[in-house]
């Protein structure tokens, strides 16, 4: 209790000296007084007495001893040492500088990509054993993944199989909102009953859906329960929407619950209770959680049997030749962007090794710098562990400082990740934030970094031959050389690690490049797609549509300033079309092929300038009929007809039941004649190759809607205006869906385009980084080994030497290490570029990128290199020898 | 004279504390003085050491002290016990005696042996 109360006072002290220095003065003056008078009395001189009273006193000692007990010294050193750290680092800027950038890049890159792996592909399901949870889907022979749909009854059966320990059946529903001046189109998930209990979801406001929902296990009650994003857009975030209603396809559903943010599934609007029936409408997609015991493999071959009967009573519902496939959650995204992400994660952790050793490099040198002062601190008392403390607290505030700034990097970085990922590329259950875990960790290498280093300049320092440093600066005559070595390793590897970043920011340019200049086949500029959704009430049969919509065609066409308009039902070039299994009549026998079918009216080629090879487009009088007639792309002519004309032959297409509400022409299913070849125009995403695809009348199939491609003479969306005015006159109830897109623009949201430029810009800003700091690196071990050898060059000046063979003295130290670095960094980034290859499919001309990766670095070494060499060429040898 | 500044220390604290007890209210010099007197030539007294010592007592709430006048009429800082530094003095003064009297029986066992 005593010695708290006394640490207390102690602390207090520390930080209020106050008056304290002024009354221990006083009161040595009064003990002064009180001994003369007494030595005095004594019979002593005054000069005498004083003498005698000072002396058995010994004013300085004791109020030295005073302070200290008044204080804690630790702390008041501490503090010391921080001012004097801070200050001399605030006279070497550039020093401070450049560790705290190294550090801030590594932790802040490091940390950032990291994060985004994490929320991305580790963890990004909210669900309880998200790792136990599959999709029951499909491969076809080829191996792609088909995602099947599954009858109520089926559902049941599969929900009784002995590997599972809960199941749900989901789908998604168009609806229109009604009841409002404006109709809205929405989409719901169903989910089968247990849905809410199964992904252990707890609402947000109110309830999530449960069992009693549907009654009797055949009727869904008129419940719903909105989804977080919808509940903030329609309502507004309306905290008492609860027990409102919301009018859908003009019958009403009670609002009972709003679902948290991070509950996504099926990325519908609204989640609706799905009752299980035997309607031969209902198709569900299932999604399993497998008991714990259970593995995928086993899961896979009882549930495969089950597929197989299946199949067996229902053929058209699998691929022929399939294999039953449980795909985990993230599988899929794994896929899209975990190659991108990890591939990353090497080229920041790369930074922050760079960045590390430069930290090293830099304090090492220092470390030579500092050691006159060392030795002066030395020679005046100071004990090894107070030298060592100094050394130590200067290189923990600047890794401090560079933490600080790497985390704030950190928080930036994360926000221009998640910005640039393709939308597409992660689930919407993901949440992108900050890791603090690894944000600790990253902080805690820094720091480890930043002391490690620091100790290795000060364990040498604090033991200093002061006489040897103080009476000549004798280490200036040659460099020490195991320093030297450490410092040629040191360089070595940041080479080496930059010729591997240098030679990966290549591959994902010419990736980009390759995309960014590949033929599109169609020609984006001035186009633009329009949405316009139709009332199903409105055009009930098929004929009255497809006049409809001809007759909208024409009034968008009819615009000033449009040049052309274009019916096009999912069609919008780059990633367009239905993929579609089909039949040859020459060729009767099956394939697992597949192709991408467009419905379109015969103006799309032109608004798009995709040009007619061969054959004739349709005339209006078949599209009006709906006949089944159509165009391919060179690619299925060259695939399927291998070169021989097409022209006359017939094709069948599988109905297409993808489009609720669709009216089929009257001849949909029948044998589709070709009547043209037209050319090859990218339809499956910008970084894969052109499938084959066929055109066909829009009128074969009518939608629930449809786009609308335009030509403009200007920019496109300005007409957006003047188009939905001539829609409204021809139909005032027509709206527009809401984000017309400009094809060009959506060319770069598209998710390849973002993928390659979020690769490149990355890449590119974290290899130029790492040159930047490896160069400085150079820089300053070239500029620590002239400042150390300037006598010596002084010598040799004076005995002769010329300035090339300076220069030869000391870029020959260095060039060793550059040389060596190199070599690695070349036989790294051929091992890794399998590795990457195999990743991110870099092809090309990967010789060329690591050559010009080499001479780019080769370039930067000597620049870095002979600043300071030069500078020791202009060494004054009668100053150098003075020096000394 | 300042070979073993902590073992005095711990001691003087002691010395100080009865000292003060003895003579009332008393100023660094006095109490400095005082046990260079009662030690002898024992240990000669560096009279600065003593004055750490106060402050750590003062700390500790064993001692405050107060400006005042010696008898010659000098100002001075006179320091007086607490209640609790009496307490710790009997304490501390119990501890050294038990501590002293079996140092003594190990450095001259042949009494309680014999």
């Amino acid at each position: 209790m005593k010695r708290l109360r006394a640490w207390g006072r102690r602390l207090r002290g520390t930080f209020q000296s106050g008056n304290r220095e002024q009354e221990i003065a006083e009161e040595l003056e009064s003990h002064v007084q009180l001994h003369i008078d007494e030595n005095v009395q004594r019979g002593m001189q005054l000069e005498e007495a004083r003498r005698q009273a000072l002396m058995s006193l010994g004013v300085e000692r004791t109020r030295q001893a005073y302070h200290e007990r008044s204080t804690v010294p630790a702390i008041e050193n501490f503090y010391r040492d921080v001012r004097f750290g801070l200050r001399s680092l605030l006279k070497s800027p550039g020093y401070a500088l450049i560790v705290i950038l190294s550090l801030a890049l590594g932790i802040g890159a490091t940390t950032a990509v990291f994060s985004v792996i994490y929320g991305v592909l580790l963890n990004p399901y909210p669900y309880p054993a998200a790792n136990r949870m599959v999709h029951l889907l499909v491969q076809d022979a080829a191996g792609n993944l088909v995602w099947p749909l599954y009858s109520g009854s089926q559902f049941q059966e599969v929900r009784q199989a002995g590997c599972l320990e809960g199941a749900v059946g989901y789908r998604n529903r168009e609806w229109d909102i009604t009841g409002n001046d404006l109709p809205e189109a929405l989409i719901s998930t169903d989910l089968t009953s247990s849905g809410f209990e199964y992904f252990g979801v707890h609402a947000l406001l109110g309830r999530g859906l449960q069992p009693s929902d549907v009654s009797s296990g055949q009727v869904a009650q008129p419940v719903t329960v909105l989804a977080y994003k919808f509940w903030l857009r329609y309502y507004d975030g309306d905290p008492h929407i609860v027990g409102k209603t919301i009018q859908l396809n003009h019958v009403n559903y009670t609002i009972v619950g709003v679902a948290p943010p991070r509950f996504t599934w099926g990325n519908g609007d609204l989640f609706l209770p799905a009752v299980i029936s035997n309607d031969p409408s209902l198709k569900l997609e299932i999604n399993l959680r497998l008991k714990r015991s259970v593995s995928l493999q086993s899961a896979q071959a009882e549930l495969g049997s089950l597929l197989l009967q299946f199949a067996k009573q229902n053929p058209q519902q699998f691929p022929r030749n399939f294999r039953t496939h449980l795909t985990t959650l993230n599988e899929v995204f794994e896929h899209q962007v975990g190659p991108i992400l990890y591939l990353l994660l090497g080229a920041v952790g790369l930074l922050l090794l760079i960045g590390c050793s430069n930290v090293s490099i830099l304090s090492m040198a220092r470390g030579t710098a500092r050691k006159h002062e060392l030795a002066v601190k030395s020679a005046l008392g100071a004990n090894r562990f107070r030298l060592l403390c100094s050394v130590l607290t200067e290189s923990l505030l600047l890794s401090l400082v560079g933490a600080g700034a790497g985390i704030l990097l950190a928080y930036q970085l994360v926000d221009f990740i998640r910005n640039r990922l393709p939308q597409s590329s992660f689930p919407g259950e993901a949440v992108i934030r900050i890791n603090l875990l690894v944000l600790a960790f990253c902080v805690a290498l820094s720091l480890i970094c930043g002391i490690l280093s620091g100790l290795s300049g000060a364990l040498e320092f604090s033991r200093p031959q002061i006489d040897q440093i103080l009476r000549a600066s004798s280490s200036k005559v040659a460099g020490h050389v195991h320093g030297k070595l450490l410092h040629r390793a040191l360089i070595a590897g940041q080479i080496a690690l930059t010729v591997v970043l240098l030679s990966g920011a290549g591959a994902a340019m010419q990736a980009f490049m390759r995309i960014a200049h590949r033929p599109l086949g169609y020609d984006p500029h001035r186009v633009m797609e329009i949405g316009f959704p139709i009332d199903e009430h409105g055009f009930p049969n098929w004929k009255a549509r497809r006049q409809y919509l001809a007759t909208l065609r024409d009034a968008v066409a009819s615009t000033p300033g449009v040049t052309g308009a274009a019916i096009s039902l999912y069609a919008t070039p780059p990633d367009s079309g239905w993929d579609t299994s089909f039949v040859l009549r020459s060729q009767p026998e099956a394939t697992s092929r597949r192709i991408s079918a467009h419905f379109v009216s015969a103006d799309y080629f032109q608004v798009l300038r995709i040009p007619l090879l061969n054959g004739r487009l349709w005339d209006s009088a078949e599209s009006a009929r709906g006949d089944q007639v159509g165009l391919i792309n060179q690619a299925m002519q060259r695939e399927l007809f291998r070169g021989q004309n097409p022209i006359g032959q017939f094709i069948r297409l599988p109905k297409i039941g993808y489009l609720q509400y669709s009216l089929p022409a009257p001849e949909e299913g029948d044998w589709i004649q070709i009547i043209g070849v037209v050319g090859n125009a990218v339809n499956d995403g910008l970084d894969r190759p052109i499938k084959p695809a066929i055109y066909v009348p829009f009128s074969t199939l009518l939608g629930r809607g449809t786009q609308i491609l335009v030509r403009t003479q200007g920019q496109p969306l300005a007409l957006l205006p003047a188009i939905r005015h001539s829609v409204q006159k021809l139909n005032a109830g027509q709206t527009t869906e809401p984000e017309p897109r400009d094809l060009e623009e959506w060319m770069r949201h598209q998710p390849d385009w973002a993928r390659a430029v979020l690769i490149g810009t990355l890449f590119s800003g974290f290899s130029l980084l790492a040159l930047a700091l490896a160069a400085v690196g150079l820089f300053s071990v070239v500029a620590y080994s002239v400042a150390q050898r300037t006598n010596e060059f002084g010598v040799r000046i004076a005995l002769g030497a010329q300035h090339g063979d300076i220069l030869k003295a000391v870029l020959g130290s260095i060039a060793g290490a550059i040389g060596a670095g190199l070599i690695g960094g070349w036989v790294l980034a051929f091992a890794l570029r399998r590795l990457a290859g195999a990743l991110i499919v870099m092809k090309g001309s990967d010789v060329f990128v690591l050559a010009g990766a080499a001479l780019l670095l080769i370039a930067v070494a000597a620049v870095a290199c002979l600043i300071p060499a030069y500078r020791a060429t202009t060494v004054d040898p009668v100053k150098a020898l003075r020096y000394s | 004279m300042n070979e073993k500044p902590e073992v005095w220390l711990g001691t003087m604290a002691l010395m100080v504390l009865k000292t003060l007890e003895l003579m009332g209210p008393q100023h660094g010099y006095g109490l400095a003085r005082r046990i260079e007197q009662i030690s002898g030539d024992a240990f000669s007294l560096n009279y600065g050491t003593i004055y750490p010592v106060l402050l750590k007592l003062e700390q500790e709430g064993s001692i405050e002290s107060e400006w005042g006048f010696s008898e010659n009429n000098r100002r001075a800082k006179f320091y007086k016990l607490t209640r609790s530094g009496r307490k710790q003095l009997q304490k501390e003064a119990q501890s050294w005696e038990q501590a002293t009297q079996i140092l003594a029986r190990f450095l001259s066992p042949a009494k309680d042996l014999a």
